[in-house]
């Protein structure tokens, strides 16, 4: 430490460095980096590595707990707020990185930062703030519980030293460095000890000289075991520190560590996204205690959630009833809703839920649930008690149906008005409609009669005790009563002799309005009979009548059904009456007890007048209504073309509607359902006039093409491979799920892991050993990180008419990719000779033997009836095995371990001539190849990848050994 | 009014419509079920209304009783149904019992939710759910089988008590139990036995005398279910299933201590 000390002093004599460099500051940039250059830029490398390290410290790495003398250096630089600091800019992607370990190789790509996308990437980036000059900035990884400890994983990559940190120089003008070269190197279960104990022992050593005592080493072993027993080897975090020089150079100013968020390796259980694909139903009673059954992504079942919530300022949450029993298989949930925050609404309300891990408290995308009022007297039984008169049942009980309504009428009047729910005495010309069949007369009287003196019975059990003075009350009322009845029937007679002179109707009902509210027993109001019988005069007059009350909705009122006047006659079929409806105020926002609102209803019946005359009616209400799921989860969309009309689509179109709209349950647009049913015509309509997205996913992924190949129709798979649809796209289901829960299983023991890693890595190694160039690490590292390939339309399909045209399309899609994106190493940038070449050995020697065989290391099995007849199977094999995302390197291995030493030599060859043209590009190749999921689009499919390296090694191992 | 019903009824009787049904599929039977008149119950079905109408929803009118905790009604139900069918299953594919047990589990919750100590709400829970229990009962003892299972998830009663920790219930489902198979007990709904659920319940208080309960009648602790999990996995971590644990642990000795002295003796 001394003898370094010595040894920077000289070249950065300078005090004060960063004064110094601020006034001049842009010409003598180059000198004073000059200058420092063999300390800072040109040595570190060998420095950092092995003598250098001990003060390269600042911080005690365990608890920020500076030794003494250190904090008296550090606080100035620290406690001003004033003074540099370190931020950081681009955080690191959090997830979808794979931690690897040593056996696999150096070169996996970067870690990724925060918001890198494919064709822009970023890394994780800080900056020193308020500071110019030279800056080192160290990172290492610390555990992700607070407070942050050192961790037994360590950072690989190129700026970084055998320690596990990375070093980087920054300064003097630009003081922002980005990693864009962060591996993170998983540590073993058998070297875990170890490293930790060196790591501490280093953490320690770093702020002194001399060597650790007895009791040291021991405290030291005894935090190691402590350390592995908590530690998540699943996450890390980075950590930060810059250091500025000191007085005397050195770079031994630390500023406060910054830390960054978690990073989740990829392949633990815990870290996969979290993802909701489908559920049964999207609406339950404001109560809860509704059964949904969800499918999702993989979860684990003790460490899993599904949160209801609301997006405002009360904050409400809470969480579905289920017990890990009830998780299927890590990809299923059956769960309870939970009760609402409030017991008692008037509307829908929409919620949002989503799944949440306990631990990490990460989670999915949400998804929308609608809660509706509770539905008050299930069985009806209260709705039917009401059916009788219940206060004048002796004078009216036994009469007939329109003394019966006379009695009403007195009631009401008795009641002093407003009475919105009064039992209307049932007549019997409405209940026909809602018996379920012809029903006989005598029948439905001895039902009134049944009904009638049942209160009467209630009633009189009630009376029996205070009857004297109930008898006396009732005369009183009786009288009070006998006044009413004696004006209104003065009224009546007033109105009766306007209407005989007038012969409008109007007068009759205007003072009869009062009434206008009445329901009978199903709920309905006169409007709602006038609309149901479409009596269009009488339902002009009544809206008129209705209109005149203020301040009561009765236009609104719902029938048992829930349904207003405007559903029954949009349910009708009576475009003028609903505009009528309208046009009076009636509100058409409202929804029946399936959530349907008027377009639903309109839609389901395909009826297209009445969605015209809806759509040009409902004013502002419009956009909210096309935007409406009903308790199904659908849009309008969605019904028009269940309801196969392409008229209702494009009125709905026209009018705003989103034509790429997502149903609640899966995820489907409108295109999914017409390919789902096997609509051609609508699915034609739907891309070529409405231009829907033929490259929308489900929930779960499908685009409609996975569909259309599923079902097996030509004719969609066609039309949407003509509209662009994407071959290569997959869904969210892994191929074969036997595979990736073996790579998981053995993932739970990395031992293993190392070992299978351990017969795979030599075959490349031993094959290119000659040249330790990138082409072997891109080789590993493009192959590896497919490991979970997932499901193309073609996997989907199982009618060969379907295949052939996919394939097909799979062809013809590269002519026009390729140019854009030469990958170099890929097959067909092997130049025309070479194929040519290739194709002659693989073609003649053996008559077509060969390259069936080939197409059997490559994975492509089943192209080869495909391909059999072509004029050269072996070129189009090679071109489908490099739209599969192959490489050359695959291509290697596999006529390697078919013995084809020949045509092994001569790709060999044009191989090394290339690499010595794309050496700028190597770099590229190198981040490209990181593991972050699909990134290129040869990434996207890769049956062969993985193939090759699964099944060849044990041959090749013959071969070896 | 129970003489007008009657009179209908015969009216209706005549006419051939005595099973006709409103809009939600009920017959007047189910009608009166659902509207807590016993008597009327009887009079319908001694003048012949069919017992085993279904509504909309495929429920009898054993379903509704059973649902509602009627117990009066679901008395006269099973003492004048002839050709009841105790094992009918609604369109949720529960028997009757399901739904009586699925009504008190409810019951339970609501009850647990509640904080308030509103004194006639809990004498309302009391009453209703004394109601359930004896429904229950009455259920049981005209042969209801405590082993059927719902076409849904697969469970019996004894899942269903276990999942909602309801040990009262748990309790009498097991004493019936006391000299049948052991199956009923490591009975698997989709792979998880009674004990799984059992060992899965969070929060609940009575969580380790249900275990216990459960280990007592002969269930076995060493299942495993799709997950290759046995109920000892699915204990939660941390402090507060260590006990669990610790008792399932117990379990499995106890049983492979049986399992052994069977074998010996035969």
């Amino acid at each position: 430490m001394l003898g370094l000390d010595g040894l920077l002093r000289p070249a950065s004599s300078s005090p004060g460095l960063s004064g110094a460099a601020g006034p001049f500051l842009p010409p003598p940039a180059a000198p004073l980096s000059a200058a420092l250059s063999p300390q800072a830029a040109g040595r570190p490398r060998a420095d950092m590595d092995e003598p250098y390290q001990p003060c390269l410290d600042g911080i005690d790495y365990d608890d920020f707990n500076f030794s003494s003398h250190m904090m008296e250096q550090k606080e100035p630089l620290m406690e001003t707020a004033e003074g540099p600091y370190l931020v950081i800019i681009e955080q690191p992607k959090q997830r979808g990185f794979r931690f690897r370990y040593g056996c696999e190789g150096p070169s996996h790509g970067g870690l990724p930062g925060a918001s890198s996308e494919k064709g822009r990437k970023t890394y994780p980036t800080v900056k020193i703030c308020n500071y110019t000059g030279m800056a080192r900035i160290e990172v290492d990884l610390v555990t992700h519980s607070d407070p942050p400890r050192v961790h037994a994983h360590s950072l690989v990559g190129k700026q970084c030293n055998e320690a596990g940190n990375c070093i980087m120089t920054v300064g003097p003008k630009d003081m922002t460095a980005q990693f864009n070269n962060l591996g993170v190197l998983h540590v073993t279960k058998k070297n875990m000890m170890e490293i930790m104990k060196e790591k501490l022992k280093q953490q320690k050593m770093r702020n002194r000289s001399h060597l650790l005592t007895e009791a040291e080493l021991r405290e030291i072993e005894l935090e190691a075991k402590e350390l592995k027993k908590v530690m998540d080897l699943s996450i890390v975090r980075l950590r930060f520190t810059a250091y500025l020089r000191d007085s005397s150079g050195n770079f031994t100013l630390a500023l406060q560590p910054v830390i960054s968020d978690p990073i989740h390796d990829s392949k633990s259980p815990g870290a996969s996204n979290l993802k909701i694909s489908r559920m049964d139903k999207t609406a339950g009673s404001v109560r809860g205690g509704d059964e949904v059954y969800l499918l999702c992504d993989k979860v684990q079942k003790d460490d899993i959630e599904v949160r209801f919530y609301e997006d405002d300022e009360n904050g409400w949450q809470a969480f579905g009833d289920f017990s890990p029993t009830d998780v299927h298989k890590q990809y299923a949930i059956v769960f309870r809703t939970p009760p609402y925050h409030k017991p008692k609404i008037d509307r829908p309300v929409t919620v949002f839920l989503q799944l949440k891990r306990k631990r990490g408290g990460d989670v999915s995308d949400s998804k929308q649930f609608t809660y509706y009022p509770v539905v008050e007297d299930k069985e009806e039984v209260e709705r039917k008690r009401k059916k009788v008169l219940p206060q004048f049942p002796q004078h009216f009980g036994g009469g007939s149906h329109m003394g019966g309504a006379g009695g009403g009428a007195g009631g009401f009047g008795s009641g002093g008005g407003g009475n919105l729910s009064y039992p209307y005495s049932p007549g019997l010309a409405y209940n026909n409609i809602y018996s379920s069949g012809p029903h006989p007369v005598g029948g439905y009287q001895g039902g009134v009669q049944m009904k009638a003196p049942s209160t009467d019975g209630d009633g009189g059990d009630r009376q029996v005790p205070t009857e004297s003075t109930y008898c006396q009350e009732l005369q009183k009322h009786a009288q009070i009563c006998h006044l009413w009845m004696l004006a209104l029937a003065r009224r009546n007679a007033h109105a009766l002799l306007d209407y005989s002179v007038t012969a409008d109707p109007r007068m009759l009902l205007a003072v009869q309005r009062h009434l206008a509210a009445s329901q009978d027993e199903n709920g309905d109001t006169p409007l709602h009979l006038a609309i149901i019988h479409e009596q269009t005069a009488v339902i002009k007059q009544l809206i008129e009548v209705v209109v005149s009350i203020p301040n009561q909705q009765i236009i609104n009122v719902t029938n048992n059904l829930q349904q207003t006047p405007l559903h029954l006659a949009v349910i009708t079929k009576q475009p003028q009456v609903v505009q009528l409806l309208l046009q009076a105020h009636a509100d058409p926002t409202l929804l029946d007890r399936y959530g349907n609102s008027l377009l639903h209803l309109a839609l389901q019946a395909g009826d297209e007048e009445m969605l015209r005359t809806l759509l040009a009616h409902l004013g502002s209400a419009a956009p909210y209504l096309l935007r409406l799921p009903n308790f199904h989860g659908l849009l309008p969309v969605h019904l028009a073309v269940k309801a196969k009309s392409l008229a209702c689509l494009d009125l709905l179109v026209r009018k705003g509607a989103d034509v790429n709209a997502v149903e609640r349950q899966g995820g489907r647009t409108p295109l999914h359902l017409a390919v789902e049913m096997e609509n051609l015509n609508m699915a034609t309509h739907l891309v070529k006039k409405l231009g829907a997205d033929v490259s929308s996913r489900t929930f779960a992924g499908n685009t409609p093409l996975h569909l259309a190949a599923g079902l097996g129709s030509p004719t969609l798979t066609k039309l949407l491979l003509k509209a662009g649809a994407d071959v290569l796209c997959e869904n969210d289901e892994p191929v074969s799920p036997s595979s990736s829960e073996a790579s998981s299983d053995t993932d739970a023991d990395p031992e293993e892991q190392e070992l299978g890693m351990e017969l795979e890595e030599p075959t490349p190694s031993a094959e290119h050993s000659s040249d330790p160039d990138p082409t072997t690490e891109r080789v590993c590292g493009e192959t590896r990180p497919r490991q979970r390939r997932c499901h193309t339309p073609l996997d989907l399909t199982r009618s060969q008419k379907v295949r052939e045209i996919l394939l097909q399309a799979s062809q013809q899609s590269p002519e026009c990719e390729l140019p854009a994106t030469p990958q170099p190493g890929n097959v067909l940038s092997l130049d025309s000779e070479t194929l040519q070449g290739l194709e002659q050995l693989l073609n003649q020697d053996c008559s077509g033997s060969d390259w069936t065989e080939l197409a059997k290391r490559l994975g492509l099995c089943s192209l080869v009836e495909t391909y059999k007849d072509t004029a050269s199977p072996s070129i189009s094999l090679l071109r489908s095995y490099e739209l599969a995302g192959g490489s050359l390197g695959g291509l290697l291995e596999a006529l390697d371990s078919m013995g084809l030493r020949k045509v092994v030599r001569m790709l060999r060859k044009t191989e090394t001539l290339e690499k010595l043209q794309s050496t700028e590009i190597k770099e590229d190749s190198a981040y490209g190849s990181q593991s972050v999921e699909e990134e290129q689009p040869p990434a996207l499919a890769l049956k062969p990848c993985p193939a090759p390296a699964a099944e060849l090694p044990p041959s090749q191992q013959q071969q070896v050994h | 009014m129970r003489s007008y019903t009657l009179a209908a009824a015969e009216r209706m009787k005549e006419l051939h419509r005595l099973d006709a049904k409103e809009h939600r599929g009920k017959t007047p039977l189910l009608v009166a079920v659902t509207a807590r008149q016993p008597a009327i119950v009887y009079d319908l079905i001694q003048i012949g209304a069919d017992v085993n109408a279904v509504d909309n929803k495929g429920q009898s009118a054993l379903h509704l009783a059973a649902t509602y905790g009627y117990a009066q009604v679901l008395q006269v139900i099973l003492s004048l149904g002839f050709s009841l069918d105790l094992e009918m299953k609604d369109f949720e594919g529960h028997t009757p019992l399901h739904c009586a047990v699925l009504a008190h589990n409810a019951l339970l919750r609501e009850q647990q939710g509640l904080h308030t100590t509103v004194e006639q709400r809990q004498k309302d829970f009391q009453h209703q759910s004394k109601e359930l229990e004896s429904c229950i009962h009455l259920l049981v003892q005209t042969g209801a089988s405590i082993y059927s299972r719902d076409v849904k998830s697969n469970k019996t009663v004894l899942h269903y008590t276990v999942q909602d920790g309801n040990i009262s219930l748990l309790r009498y489902f097991l004493e019936l139990n006391a000299f049948k198979s052991k199956d009923f007990l490591n009975n698997k709904a989709h792979g998880n036995t009674a004990l799984h659920m059992a060992a899965a319940l969070h929060r609940d208080k009575n969580q380790k005398e249900i275990i216990q309960l459960l280990l007592d009648h002969g269930a076995d602790p060493s299942i495993r279910n799709l997950d290759n999990d046995q109920p000892i996995h699915m204990a939660p971590s941390g402090k507060a299933g260590d006990q669990i644990r610790h008792l399932l642990k117990k379990g499995r000795v106890a049983s492979a201590f049986v399992s052994c002295r069977r074998n010996a003796r035969s």
